[in-house]
């Protein structure tokens, strides 16, 4: 049994055993930890080099003799004799792997980078997104009216078309090209169930010219000229699924803020000619307020026919050019009644009803001040009962208005009146006493909060023949206060004219407008006028009669242009 | 002078009526014969409006089906033959019962006379060869 024992050898012994087994063909087996095994000695998968040694003669077997010993030598030992190198085989091993683990980490970021490439090409900027889908949740229109109007008469009176004046009696001839309306239709409508409208309108900015003090010793004119300015016309919030649960008013809304008025603008449309000429109520009544009102058709049948189209609301008695002044609010309805039922707004036959009640904008303790004649703090009423049929070419209306305290001399000079009802006293000093007296009178007439109004009206239009004119008219006879037994402020208008169709989005018209004060010219009996509180001057005491008390008629020619989408 | 001149020029019906208005509020019956006048009104034209709206009801039935939607698929309607429904924006039109904006009606409008009218590069393709063949454009 030889003596099994291990033996300590040097690294210079170890370089000579690792140049013996390279001569032997066992070096390649020996680190790669596969190594083929000898029938009793070489290399194991550990690593280790079984050899044999006799340890007289220091030489090396690799097998078992007489006076051999075992002489194993350990991976370490190896290395260690090969100056800490692995041999080149592991080294090109080692090498390769790390090539492929750096090439899959190439691989690997590679492919991050093209995911990340990916997705930041999907990404869409917050500005794109917002562009894309604006145009599904907004619309931006535009209406513009413009005309040049020719007054070969002018007079006091109302106005013809809102932001247009004329001057006085004794000016025909004057002319002037105005802007009537001038829109920026904004509506917003985010979701499918609110829709937000922003509308600003042009208005002639008019008023006192008051310079401004700048400085101590300098000053600088008013800017208040005439410029037309924008002002906010419409700005308010639309639910458009007040009633969705009932299908007969699936149609309905809920409108809060300053909104268009119940009747007027609605009847600008039955007309179809709001471009040429005001509707008789807008010269009492502001087209726009602020509010809150409920509004659709009722739709039944099969074929959800439209048989009623109301409006009810209620609204600040201040209009949307005023401050509001009253603890007291405006109440107004119309309900609109198609009794064949309407396929559309206007269709067919219908009749239709208003009815408005407010007071007076002013403040609680202005309105409880105890007063002979209310005047300004009265009751205010409307009512306009309508009955109008509307084919696709032709439309004809009928109407009938009561007010009561609804035409004040600020109505009725609202296109031009005496400087003395403003306040001022007219350059021309033989007239000052006239216009005095009669000022006072218009004043005490029609603002002396017990007036009562009645208006006829015949309007519509049709179509001539396969041509694109229109012929349409407004016949209006309006009585200023029926209280009165004979007031010099009743008159009738007159709208005739033809319209001609440019296309889709233009329109242009030319007409004639008149207000005409139909009355024989008279003296008004001071006795009489102050039964409605017309109060006589004291440096006019012994007058007796107001002379000449009506007003000149006033013509105009105008030529008319819309714009609209 | 100017107004004795326009009251020459007033209607007899205007005058009419003035005078009616005149006797009705000076009358000792003023309310009762104001009332009749305006229902009386109201009650002729709503007969004379009714015949029409029953000659529409006895023609309906040949109508296309009625509705107040928006159609896009049938023929284009000439804005001119049009009712106005709404002067908003977009301005909307009633035609044969149907309610349209005014860009459909335009856009009908161009797409038909497109049809119609075939463009001058169409023209010039089916005809003789562009003039400017073989020549190099001049700046």
């Amino acid at each position: 049994m030889p003596m099994m024992r291990k033996t300590t050898v040097t690294r210079t012994s170890i370089s000579g055993v690792l140049a013996l087994l390279q001569v032997l063909g066992l070096s390649a087996t020996l680190w790669g930890q596969t190594a083929t095994v000898t029938a009793s000695g070489g290399a194991t998968n550990s690593g280790e080099v079984h050899l044999f040694v006799d340890p007289n003669t220091g030489q090396l077997f690799i097998k078992p003799g007489p006076g051999r010993v075992p002489f194993t030598i350990s991976p370490s030992a190896l290395t260690s004799a090969l100056g800490g190198q692995p041999p080149v085989q592991q080294q090109i091993q080692e090498v390769k792997q790390r090539q492929e683990a750096l090439e899959a980490k190439t691989r690997e970021v590679q492919s991050n980078l093209e995911k990340t490439t990916e997705q930041v090409n999907q990404i869409v900027p917050a500005w794109q997104h917002y562009i894309d889908t604006l145009s599904s949740k907004m619309y931006v229109g535009a209406q513009f009216w413009a005309d040049w109007a020719f007054y070969p008469r002018t007079g006091y009176g109302p106005q013809l078309l809102t932001q247009i004046n004329q001057p006085g009696p004794g000016n025909g001839g004057f002319n002037s090209i105005d802007i009537t309306r001038s829109y920026l239709n904004v509506f917003f409508n985010p979701t499918n169930d609110w829709i937000l409208r922003i509308t600003p309108n042009l208005y002639r900015q008019t008023g006192g010219t008051n310079a401004t003090q700048f400085g101590a010793i300098s000053a600088i004119g008013n800017t208040v000229n005439g410029d037309y300015t924008w002002r906010l016309k419409y700005g308010y919030a639309q639910y458009t699924r007040i009633f969705s649960g009932i299908d007969a008013l699936s149609d309905d809304s809920l409108v809060i803020g300053q909104q268009p008025e119940p009747l007027v603008p609605w009847e600008e449309d039955l007309y179809q000619f709001r471009y040429v000429n005001l509707v008789t109520w807008n010269m009492s009544i502001a087209s726009t307020f602020p509010g809150i009102t409920l509004q659709g058709p009722i739709r039944l049948g099969p074929e959800r026919l439209q048989y009623i189209d109301y409006n009810v609301g209620v609204f600040d008695e201040g209009n949307f050019h005023q401050f509001e002044q009253a603890n007291t609010k405006e109440a107004m309805a119309r309900v609109s009644f198609y009794p064949f039922g309407a396929r559309w707004r206007y269709d067919g036959l219908g009749i239709t009803t208003f009815y408005d009640i407010g007071w007076g904008n002013v403040t609680p303790d202005v309105f409880s001040s105890p007063a002979v004649l209310k005047g300004p703090q009265a009751e205010i009423e409307r009512l306009a009962e309508i009955i109008h049929y509307t084919a696709d070419t032709w439309g004809i209306a009928f109407e009938y208005d009561w007010g009561r305290n609804a035409w004040t001399p600020g109505n009725m000079f609202s296109g031009s009146g005496p400087a003395e009802a403003f306040g001022l006293v007219p350059t021309v000093p033989a007239l000052v006493e006239s216009q005095t007296l009669w000022a006072n009178l218009a004043n005490a007439l029609q603002n002396n909060g017990r007036t009562f109004q009645q208006g006829f009206n015949l309007f519509g239009h049709v179509l001539l023949g396969d041509t694109p004119f229109t012929l349409f008219g407004w016949l209006e006879w309006w009585l200023a206060n029926t209280a009165v037994p004979v007031n010099p402020f009743d008159f009738y208008r007159v709208v005739v004219g033809i319209s001609y169709q440019v296309n889709e989005y233009v329109r242009i018209a030319i007409d004639y407008q008149g207000i005409i004060y139909y009355h024989k010219q008279f003296n008004f009996p001071v006795s009489e006028a102050q039964r409605f509180g017309f109060v006589l001057p004291s440096q006019y005491a012994g007058v007796t009669q107001i002379s000449k008390v009506v007003p000149d008629s006033i013509d105009c020619i105008m030529m008319n242009l819309e714009y609209a989408f | 002078m100017e107004s004795s001149m326009y009251r020459e020029k007033e209607s007899w019906t205007f005058r009419a009526l003035s005078n009616s208005i005149r006797y009705i509020r000076m009358g000792e019956r003023a309310e009762t014969v104001k009332l009749g006048v305006v229902v009386g009104t109201s009650l002729f034209l709503l007969a004379t409006l009714a015949g029409c709206a029953t000659t529409k009801a006895q023609i309906a039935s040949s109508d296309p089906p009625k509705s107040a939607r928006i159609a896009d698929n049938d023929p284009p309607p000439d804005v001119r033959h049009c009712a106005l429904v709404t002067i908003s924006s977009p301005v909307l039109y009633a035609c044969n019962g149907k309610v349209y904006t005014e860009h459909q009606l335009s856009q009908r409008r161009l797409a038909m006379k497109q049809k119609k009218e075939p463009s001058n590069d169409h023209k010039q393709q089916a005809g003789q060869p562009p003039s400017f063949q073989g020549n190099s454009p001049k700046s």
